[in-house]
C-alpha cells in the first residue's frame, strides 16, 4: 500500500528544482547538481515520487554514441498540483509568520 | 607492553578470520564483475555489482543509475555519485515489510557474514585498549575499581562470543526472509560455524603452547 506521507524537505528541494522548468526533461546528475543531494539521496526521492504518480520517467530517446542511454524526469500533472499545493503551504507559512512578528516589532520601534 | 598481544602469533589468529573472509568476498566480487573488469573504473565496477544485485521491479533505476554514471567527472564526484548510488541499487525504497514473501534487502545476510569474522578483531582491540589505559585488569593495580572492570571485560567477552556465532541466527533469519542474495545467508552460517570451531581449535593450541 501506498503511504502517503507529506514530503520531507529534500523531496520539497527536488519538487521544486523539477518545477522551475516543468515541462522540460531532467537528468538525474543535474539535479543531484541543482539540489545539492547525493545520488544516495535524490535516487530514493525519485523513486518515491515516480512510485506516486508525480514524476514522469522515460529513457533518452537519441542514444549518443559510447554511452548508455539516460533516464530522464519531469513532473506530471499531479506531482505539479501537488508542487502548487506545497507552494502554496509554503506562502501560508510565511505570511502566518509575519504577522506573528509584526506586533513585536511594531512594540519594539 | 609485555603481555604478548602483539605476538605474531597471537595477532595472525586474530586476524585470520576477517583476512579469508575478506579474500573470499573479493574473489567472489571479481568472478562477478569479470565482464566488465576492462571497460570500467572502479566506482563503475562497485555500481554495477549493485545494480546486478537490485531487485527486478527497480532494476531500471539501477541502469539509470549506471548510465548517469558515465557522465559524471572528477575521481572524488564519481566515487560519491557510485557509492551513494550503491546503497541505494542494494537497498531500494519499496515499502516493504517483513510479512512480505520475497526479495527483501539482504541486511540480515550481510550482517550474518559481516559479524563473525570482526568479533576476535574486536576483542584484541578492546584488549589492547584496555592494556594501554590501566594494564591487565587481573594482574595491574592501576584501575581504581578492578571488580567493575572485571564485570566490563566479561562483558566484552560475551559479546565477542555473541558475534563469533552470530552468523548462524543471521544467516538462518536471511535464508528464512528469503532475502535477496540469499548466498550470503548461507555463506554467513557456514562462516560463523568454521570461525567458532577455529576459535576453539586455536585457543585449545594456544593454551596447550603456554
Amino acid at each position: 500500500m501506498q503511504r502517503n506521507r507529506l514530503p520531507s524537505e529534500q523531496t520539497k528541494t527536488v519538487l521544486l528544482a523539477l518545477a522551475e522548468d516543468p515541462t522540460a526533461w531532467r537528468h538525474g546528475y543535474e539535479l543531484c547538481q541543482q539540489t545539492g543531494l547525493k545520488a544516495g539521496s535524490l535516487y530514493p526521492i525519485l523513486i518515491r515520487l515516480a512510485d506516486r504518480g508525480w514524476l514522469e520517467t522515460k529513457w533518452e530517446e537519441e542514444i549518443p554514441v559510447g554511452r548508455p542511454p539516460r533516464h530522464l524526469y519531469r513532473l506530471t500533472e499531479i506531482g505539479l498540483e501537488q508542487m502548487n499545493e506545497i507552494a502554496a503551504e509554503k506562502m501560508e507559512v510565511a505570511k502566518a509568520k509575519r504577522v506573528r512578528l509584526r506586533p513585536q516589532t511594531e512594540g519594539a520601534s | 607492553m609485555n603481555n604478548g598481544l602483539f605476538d605474531p602469533v597471537i595477532v595472525s589468529f586474530v586476524f585470520t578470520p576477517l583476512t579469508v573472509t575478506g579474500a573470499v568476498l573479493f574473489a567472489l566480487w571479481w568472478r562477478q564483475i569479470r565482464d566488465c573488469r576492462a571497460e570500467l573504473d572502479a566506482p563503475g565496477l562497485l555500481l554495477t555489482l549493485a545494480v546486478r544485485a537490485t531487485p527486478e521491479a527497480r532494476r531500471n533505476w539501477g541502469q539509470a543509475m549506471l548510465a548517469e554514471l558515465e557522465t559524471v567527472q572528477g575521481r572524488l564526484a564519481r566515487w560519491s555519485f557510485a557509492l551513494g548510488g550503491a546503497r541505494v541499487a542494494l537497498f531500494p525504497p519499496s515499502g516493504e515489510t517483513l510479512l512480505q514473501p520475497a526479495g527483501r534487502s539482504p541486511i540480515f545476510g550481510m550482517l550474518s557474514v559481516a559479524l563473525p569474522p570482526l568479533g576476535l578483531p574486536f576483542i584484541y582491540f578492546v584488549a589492547v585498549l584496555i592494556e594501554a589505559i590501566g594494564g591487565n585488569p587481573l594482574t595491574s593495580s592501576h584501575w581504581s575499581n578492578p571488580d567493575a572492570m572485571m564485570i566490563v571485560v566479561k562483558i566484552l567477552v560475551l559479546l565477542t562470543l555473541g558475534s563469533l556465532v552470530a552468523g548462524v541466527p543471521f544467516g538462518l533469519a536471511g535464508w528464512l526472509r528469503r532475502e535477496r542474495m540469499r548466498w550470503l545467508s548461507a555463506m554467513g552460517l557456514i562462516l560463523s560455524v568454521c570461525i567458532f570451531a577455529y576459535f576453539l581449535s586455536a585457543m585449545r593450541f594456544l593454551s596447550g603452547g603456554d
